[in-house]
């Protein structure tokens, strides 16, 4: 059974004025552990569906159902409770928490959780470990490298043990070597954690290790590709 | 997590951070200041009208004060005095005769108010020797007064001048007795200097041409200056015939200016702060909107509305609170400095002693004064944070996830 479910979803920005439509009238079905790129051209609506899907932005038209719930009908309260249950996120640009250091930026999603001092230390090594940072726990977002950074997003991503993991464009600043590391770990992690990762990318070598590709256009999925794997 | 986030947030824009703690600590270290200086003036001012004018209880017969007759003394004065002076409790006792006269001397004459007093007992309750500038205090010989120094320039006195006191009797009958100046006074207050002139009650009762002490006034001292609203009931519990008044019944405009001060603090601390929360919204409205990227972040990974205002209302406290700490410090020990050393204004000395403050003003804030300061720049920057904290709240995730 899906797990998430887009039903007609449309987005117009800026209504009044010159309207844009980023997703015109998407519907798609994800089930639960598939590892899906989501792909196409700049501007195809390709972030606009993983904010829909991820709570981060409402639709103008159209339902997103998460496990059979509409959460277009949430609240904006609600939605963070949402995201912060269900959902991790791996944005493009990193986005951590610059004042504090890797092993806390990890630990932080779960101290929002409530989660017990030891079992949030036990999380984070783990974590921080399987991404291969266990030496740099104490290290600031500016002490690092890019492809450090995006692990620590991706170790911060699973710290919640989220069901989806929503990753925009994760590759696009990384080098060919930390792609490759990177996408090697997100595997492991989508089998040994059974999550369900959506990745919004350009990169063919994301592409490639997809097992599902969805591909947009002009809001639109064209391509709905499932691979053997 | 949040208060260690607002904390670190605070020191990302080191300068931004330093310049509004530095106006927290200035203001609040100059307001403290001002207030010490403005709280000592009136305490010394309440010291000295306490020690050197009013003490702390006075007693009159009912009408003296309005009328000011020679006729309205206290009955049994010698032993209401002799009573007083072994009560418990009380540090000095002084009667003193009041006449409103006339002092001639070749130079001129001027209206005065001729105190009787019995030299060591006014000494002991108000110091009355301290303030001899030049001369000696009543020393041995017949018909010796005191005059302010003030009075003295304006006759062209001189110690050793031969001076007429002159006044009405009880039956308006004009009395006159021949003095010599012995002493130069100065009170510190130049309206009295001008018209005070001290003499020996006895030797005022000789030109009354009477054997009963004219004691119009009892003024007493106590040991603790926080049990006159105890002696002053127990003395008009003991004399019901007397007016029994404290210093703040007798002089009712200190009473206000000590009372008002503490408002005044709170008040003048307020417009301070007031001036400081614009710099809080200001800064923190900057590291909001610099941030956004950042805040929508946080929203994004599930930190919920309240959080978000708690992290910016907690990094403002702290911004304030860290500059409030450092004035408070700064002008708890700039003012425990000033209280010793004393601040001199001697250049405009005169106008001051005219309002009766000594020219050395010592600095004076209560301990219990700065919690109330604290709790003060508390609720300014929490008042402060309101809206940079509501513009981080309507920040979309999404869209400011994108923000460069």
């Amino acid at each position: 059974m899906a797990v998430i479910r887009t039903v007609d979803l449309h987005k117009i920005y800026d209504e009044d004025t010159v309207p844009v439509h980023a997703l015109n009238g998407v519907s798609l079905a994800v089930e639960e552990g598939e590892f899906t790129a989501i792909v196409g051209p700049s501007g195809s609506g390709k972030t606009t569906l993983l904010n829909m899907i991820g709570g981060l932005d409402k639709p103008s038209r159209g339902s997103v159902f998460i496990d059979e719930q509409d959460i277009t009908s949430y609240s904006d309260n609600q939605l963070i409770d949402f995201r912060l249950k269900h959902i991790g996120f791996v944005f493009q640009a990193y986005n951590l928490i610059p004042v504090l250091t890797a092993y806390e930026n990890v630990e932080f999603i779960m101290l929002l959780q409530k989660r017990p001092k030891e079992e949030r230390r036990v999380r984070a090594m783990e974590l921080l470990r399987a991404v291969g940072l266990e030496e740099k726990t104490e290290k600031r977002p500016t002490e690092l490298s890019g492809g450090q950074q995006q692990r620590v997003a991706v170790a911060r991503a699973l710290a919640s043990k989220p069901r989806f993991v929503l990753a925009d464009e994760p590759t696009a600043n990384l080098d060919s070597k930390s792609t490759a590391g990177l996408l090697d770990l997100m595997q492991e992690l989508n089998q040994n954690e059974n999550a369900t990762f959506i990745f919004s990318t350009h990169d063919q070598r994301v592409i490639d290790r997809a097992r599902r590709v969805l591909t947009l256009e002009d809001g639109k999925i064209v391509s709905d590709e499932t691979r053997q794997g | 997590m949040i208060r260690k986030i607002a904390w670190r947030n605070i020191w990302r824009n080191r300068t931004r951070s330093l310049v509004i703690i530095a106006s927290v600590v200035m203001g609040l270290w100059a307001g403290i200041f001002v207030i010490a200086l403005s709280r000592g003036m009136v305490d010394q001012r309440k010291e000295k009208m306490i020690n050197e004018q009013l003490s702390h209880i006075q007693l009159h017969t009912p009408g003296f004060k309005e009328k000011q007759k020679l006729a309205d003394f206290i009955p049994g004065a010698a032993q209401i005095l002799d009573s007083l002076r072994n009560m418990p409790g009380i540090k000095a006792v002084s009667g003193r005769s009041i006449i409103n006269g006339m002092l001639s001397a070749p130079g001129g004459g001027s209206g005065v108010q001729i105190i009787g007093i019995d030299p060591g007992a006014e000494n002991r309750l108000t110091g009355l020797e301290k303030k001899v500038v030049e001369g000696t205090y009543f020393p041995d010989g017949k018909n010796r007064i005191l005059i302010g120094r003030a009075l003295a320039d304006k006759l062209g006195l001189h110690i050793g001048s031969k001076v007429v006191l002159t006044f009405l009797d009880t039956s308006s009958n004009i009395l006159a007795g021949a003095f010599r100046i012995s002493g130069l006074i100065s009170t510190g207050d130049i309206r009295l200097d001008k018209v005070r002139v001290y003499a020996r009650s006895d030797e005022l009762q000789r030109v009354l041409g009477t054997s009963r002490p004219f004691i119009h006034e009892i003024a007493l001292l106590l040991e603790n200056d926080e049990e006159v609203p105890f002696y002053r009931a127990q003395l008009k519990e003991r004399y019901p015939r007397l007016m029994v008044e404290a210093w703040y019944d007798l002089s009712p405009e200190l009473r206000y200016l000590n009372e008002m001060m503490d408002v005044f603090l709170y008040i003048f601390m307020g417009i301070i702060m007031l001036a400081l929360a614009f710099g809080l919204v200001n800064t923190m409205l900057m590291a909001v909107l610099e941030r956004s990227r950042e805040l929508g972040m946080l929203m994004a990974i599930g930190m919920n509305k309240r959080r978000l205002f708690l992290m910016i209302v907690s990094e403002t406290v702290m911004l304030a609170l860290t500059g409030a700490v450092i004035g408070m410090v700064l002008a708890y020990f700039s003012i425990l400095i000033a209280s010793h050393r004393g601040i001199d204004l001697s250049m405009v000395e005169q106008g001051m002693e005219s309002f009766g403050i000594s020219a050395v003003l010592y600095p004076s804030a209560d301990i219990a004064y700065y919690p109330g300061i604290a709790l003060m720049v508390i609720v300014f920057s929490v008042i402060s944070a309101i809206y940079p904290a509501r513009k981080a709240l309507k920040l979309n995730p999404s869209e400011a996830i994108r923000k460069i």
